[in-house]
């Protein structure tokens, strides 16, 4: 990536314009046009370094829960049981950690109900040795963003 | 007070990714029946409201480098959870902190995300954290593999609100 590119991202997760045309205000401000921005940022998303630019919803705010799950697997079990999660819509992230628990993912719920079904399914899978939720008591940071 | 459905409704046109074009708001203004600027202040609404936390371009992080990374689990005092939290927040490689429940086998109750580009930088990093706070106990969870990262999206099927 080069200077200009890093400045574009840095610029679209840290100070995104709100205004009718956006790119042509990114594009001032880095001495570029809207048509160099928007080629730019089409580049960046192809290449897969740009997720999306996008609202970032609070989920609890409109009704949903969140919560982190960790989970105690046997090793040869991880990757059978993280392939399950994936089909799961509700299952934002799933990451294998070193660990007495090793096995981690969060999960948005819009019902009690429907997280305590996933997880009697999730106990009865094979090497599944124990299942602990995590909700959040308090968040002190939700960051999203590194400098690039 | 808020209409919660409205919302939903709103949120599920709001939630798509921008599109890169000259301008990207008219694709949600059509949706929403409004025009761009309406949009947009319904945009700021939201973010005033607490319900969009931030409206901006998400990065994948390990695309930048920041390929290495670890949940870091402290056993904190509670009445010194919040203070140690606030701490942590500060550093500008934690993106996420908590205060999460624990259990008498899992005494840890303050978690932050610590990314860095090598593990040295990870050690460094996390033993910078462990020097910032007092805590009783704390578990190093380094992420081993990334099976899945998405954004939740409201579920539209149901609802009539497919594009």
């Amino acid at each position: 990536m080069n200077k200009l590119e890093k400045d574009l991202l840095n610029l679209v997760q840290n100070d995104f314009p709100l205004s009718v045309r956006p790119f042509e205000v990114i594009g001032k401000k880095l001495g570029i046009s809207e048509d160099q921005c928007i080629e730019m940022l089409k580049k960046l998303s192809d290449a897969g370094i740009l997720r999306a630019v996008r609202a970032v919803i609070n989920w609890n705010s409109i009704g949903y829960s969140t919560i982190l799950i960790g989970m105690k697997v046997q090793p040869q079990n991880v990757a059978e049981i993280a392939k399950e999660l994936q089909h799961i819509d509700e299952i934002t992230h799933n990451y294998s950690r070193a660990g007495e628990l090793n096995l981690w993912f969060t999960l948005i719920y819009s019902s009690v109900n429907q997280k305590d079904i996933l997880i009697e399914r999730l106990r009865k899978m094979q090497g599944v040795m124990d299942i602990k939720e995590f909700p959040a008591e308090k968040v002190y940071k939700i960051g999203l963003k590194l400098d690039v | 007070m808020f209409d919660k459905e409205k919302d939903v409704k709103n949120l599920s046109v709001l939630q798509k990714p921008l599109r890169f074009e000259p301008r990207p708001f008219e694709q949600f203004a059509k949706k929403l029946g409004i025009d761009e600027l309406q949009t947009i202040e319904l945009i700021k609404e939201y973010i005033s409201r607490g319900v969009i936390r931030r409206f901006a371009g998400i990065i994948k992080h390990d695309r930048i480098g920041y390929r290495f990374n670890a949940m870091v689990a402290f056993q904190v005092e509670s009445e010194k959870c919040d203070d140690a939290g606030e701490v942590l927040s500060k550093f500008p490689y934690i993106t996420h902190c908590y205060r999460r429940s624990s259990y008498p086998e899992w005494p840890y109750n303050l978690y932050a995300m610590i990314h860095a580009r090598d593990n040295e930088e990870l050690d460094q990093r996390i033993n910078e954290v462990k020097g910032a706070i007092s805590f009783v106990s704390v578990a190093v969870l380094p992420t081993l593999q990334e099976f899945k990262k998405s954004l939740f999206q409201i579920p539209t099927d149901d609802k009539g609100l497919i594009e």
